[in-house]
């Protein structure tokens, strides 16, 4: 039987009185890579942050691998959650390292260093690895903040529009290395995109977060 | 084109003279004073130093880092509040608040009289230890130094991306592990300057180390001259802590340039607050007001109740008097500056010289240097251009108003400079070439294009070294004319007699001008990065 990683029910979200997201539904399992399609301001991006935990969910439950972890009576702190994410502005730290950067959160780990050395051999950036992220380029960054998010094992992986601020040529080298890498290390996927192609290549399954954040259909 | 690249380095040059003046006394003769002071003093003078500056140091860190993180990240009761009233300190000159707190916490102070009337006790129970001590001019240095930090710091906190400290609470760290791992360590170079900023402020003063009969090197050089009347011997002390100062004058240009760790706007992303309620916002608010409450409302309370219960009149000819030259001598060295500034970098823009651009930054080295250095330097400066210049007359401008506003202008510089060159940076080079391509050139592209749009600009100049030179006191106690009072000097000179009576009427009137910056210093935080987004 698969795991169930992720299982949001009947999750409502409003800023002050705009409802962002209205009665969503979605379950991910195990391995399963997931893309919300849908277009700026619909609420996409605010789908991960109550998952993340960064947002109070005002209706509905989020479970993370069986347990509720938002409700109307429960909020994890985002630390505990076991999620990791990846964003467009990368968000590297930028007083440290890239080493010090995918070290960052498996500090206590006692295989810290051999995670770091196969994380930055999977992303080809072994030779940057004593560099500051001020130091190196945009798909650089993007490759170490990969890394970065995957170093604690998360449960589930969240990216939210990481490819938008490279250009095509890089865009179309990442997707093909990050999907052979997803597949390899068994990844649950959620990922939220404009961008068809991008769900395309990485994803098994789109949805779609429609105008008003109102219904979530195949 | 050759006259405005030449004006910045005649200027340089005359900035420049005192300075080497004091430091040319290192190659001269040494007195027996200087062996006196070795021998006996300046071990003292160095440790008192030490320990001041690390006392501040710990408080104004403690202080300004906090509240900034505080109300940067957190929603609580007062926030909007203490969002600006944390600067409010500024407003008062540490000798004020040395003044006032020496008033409030003496065995016979108002503080002690409280508790006494309070719960019945004997007259000669004191609950308030005296604060005439180095611990006292470290509480005051603290209260009234720490929104140099906090300022510099809220900045850092408010251009720290809130995507970066998510990515560290989904890596694990919980709120106390963010401050400490990620936005503390981004802040560093920020606090690191505003903390340079209060130790060369600490090293500069006299006003409060005076008054607490505190052993340090302000004290240490006016009692050589004064007191041994040897002017040789105070230069060469002046020469050993100008030396650290421009130490910590490096280290604070060091850290601002070595590092940057702000976002470009294209990915920055305001944090959310997180709201406290409870009996967190109760401390957080209590840890907010604390350094208001001792380092502003409590002076002005102390200030108002002495004002009030004074017997003499208020508004007398002395108090008229030195405001009237307090307030002529601010506007006047005011517009000077601000015009300086205004030639200067246009002289930069206009020929396009890089090196007169260090020129300038290197100018505003003058807000680093001790007023009573300054009074130093520019004494000897003005002896010798009497003697040479002015050799068939007697002193001509030695005791005159020149030495004290070249001292002010000088040391307020950087103020009028930093006004100046923001107005210039928000003008278009586009209008400068339609200004040249129209014929406009030299003067008139200056009078008739740059200065109209810079009026706002020139007037934030004035007022800025205006507040700065009314609140300062060391370099205007040994350049002004005979008889020459100003609003500062006349409470040192009360205060130094005890008569803190009378001194409340001075001192409140240099605290209220000195709000006045404040009311920028509040805009610009307003309209930075969390206010335009």
């Amino acid at each position: 039987m698969t795991q169930n990683i992720l299982k949001i029910e009947n999750l409502s979200l409003s800023y002050k009185d705009q409802e962002v997201l209205k009665n969503i539904n979605l379950s991910l399992d195990l391995g399963e890579r997931v893309s919300i399609l849908g277009e700026s301001g619909s609420g996409k991006s605010s789908l991960l942050r109550c998952i993340a935990g960064f947002e109070n969910i005002n209706k509905g439950k989020i479970s993370l691998k069986n347990e509720i972890v938002s409700s109307d009576t429960v909020m994890l702190p985002t630390e505990k959650r076991g999620v990791g994410m990846v964003v467009q502005e990368k968000a590297l730290f930028p007083h440290l390292t890239v080493k010090q950067n995918i070290l960052f959160g498996i500090e206590s780990n006692s295989n810290k260093n051999e995670i770091v050395s196969e994380l930055a051999e999977l992303f080809k950036i072994e030779k940057l690895l004593d560099k500051l992220p001020g130091q190196i380029s945009g798909g650089e960054q993007q490759r170490v903040a990969f890394a970065r998010s995957l170093a604690p094992s998360p449960s589930l992986l969240m990216l939210d529009e990481p490819f938008s601020a490279l250009d095509d040529k890089l865009k179309q080298e990442l997707y093909y290395e990050l999907d052979k890498i997803f597949e390899k290390q068994e990844l649950s996927i959620l990922l939220v995109t404009h961008d068809r192609e991008e769900a395309q290549i990485l994803t098994s399954r789109s949805l779609k977060l429609s105008q008003g954040s109102l219904n979530l259909t195949e | 084109m050759f006259t405005w690249k030449l004006l910045p380095f005649a200027v340089a040059i005359i900035f420049i003279a005192p300075i080497i003046i004091v430091f040319s006394s290192l190659f001269g003769t040494y007195s027996d004073t200087w062996n006196h002071l070795i021998e006996f003093v300046l071990v003292d003078y160095v440790s008192t130093s030490i320990f001041l500056v690390i006392g501040v140091s710990i408080g104004v860190l403690t202080i300004g880092v906090f509240t900034a993180y505080a109300v940067t990240n957190y929603n609580f009761f007062g926030k909007k509040f203490f969002e600006w009233a944390l600067i409010l300190p500024l407003a008062i000159p540490p000798y004020i608040l040395a003044y006032t707190f020496t008033g409030l916490f003496d065995a016979n102070g108002d503080a002690n009289v409280f508790v006494r009337l309070l719960f019945n006790l004997e007259n000669n129970f004191v609950l308030f230890p005296s604060v005439r001590n180095i611990t006292g001019a470290i509480i005051v240095f603290s209260f009234t130094l720490y929104p140099y930090v906090y300022l510099v710091t809220r900045s850092a906190f408010l251009n720290q991306s809130s995507s970066i400290k998510e990515s560290g609470r989904l890596l694990g760290l919980g709120q106390v592990g963010v401050f400490s791992k990620i936005s503390l360590p981004l802040a560093r170079p920020a606090f690191i300057a505003g903390l340079m900023l209060v130790i060369m402020e600490t090293l500069s003063d006299f006003g409060a180390v005076d008054h607490f009969a505190v052993q340090t090197f302000t004290t240490g050089i006016f009692r050589t001259w004064y007191g041994l009347y040897d002017l040789n011997t105070a230069m060469q002390l002046s020469s050993l802590l100008l030396m650290i100062i421009f130490l910590f004058y490096f280290l604070e240009r060091f850290s601002r340039e070595g590092v940057n760790y702000t976002n470009d706007n294209s990915t920055f992303k305001t944090s959310k607050e997180i709201n406290l309620k409870g009996v967190k916002s109760g401390l957080v608010s209590f840890f907010c007001f604390l350094p208001i409450f001792i380092g502003f409302i409590l002076p002005i309370i102390e200030l108002i109740i002495w004002a009030l219960d004074a017997r003499v009149t208020l508004f007398n000819e002395k108090f008229i008097m030195s405001s009237f030259n307090t307030i002529t001598l601010g506007i006047l060295t005011g517009v000077l500056c601000a015009f300086l500034a205004f030639i200067i970098n246009f002289s930069i823009r206009y020929t396009k010289n890089n090196f007169l651009g260090k020129l300038s930054s290197f100018l505003s080295i003058g807000y680093a240097i001790p007023g009573l250095i300054l009074a130093v330097g520019i004494t000897r400066f003005l002896v010798f251009a009497d003697r040479n210049i002015f050799s068939d007359l007697d002193f001509v401008i030695t005791g005159s108003l020149v030495g004290l506003v070249l001292a002010y202008i000088i040391k307020s510089y950087a103020l009028a400079n930093s006004s100046i060159e923001s107005g210039y940076e928000r003008i278009s080079n586009s209008i400068d070439n339609s200004a040249r391509l129209l014929g406009a050139r030299g003067s008139i592209l200056l009078g008739k294009v740059h200065f109209p749009l810079m009026k706002t600009s020139f007037l934030t100049a004035i007022l800025l070294v205006t507040s700065e030179v009314v609140k300062e006191l060391p370099a205007t106690l040994i350049l002004r004319p005979f008889n020459f009072d100003t609003l500062a000097v006349v409470t040192y000179t009360y205060a130094a007699e005890e008569r803190m009576y009378q001194a409340a009427m001075p001192s409140l009137a240099i605290v209220l001008i000195g709000i006045v910056p404040l009311i920028f210093l509040s805009k610009m935080i307003r309209s930075s990065r969390l206010a335009e987004t």
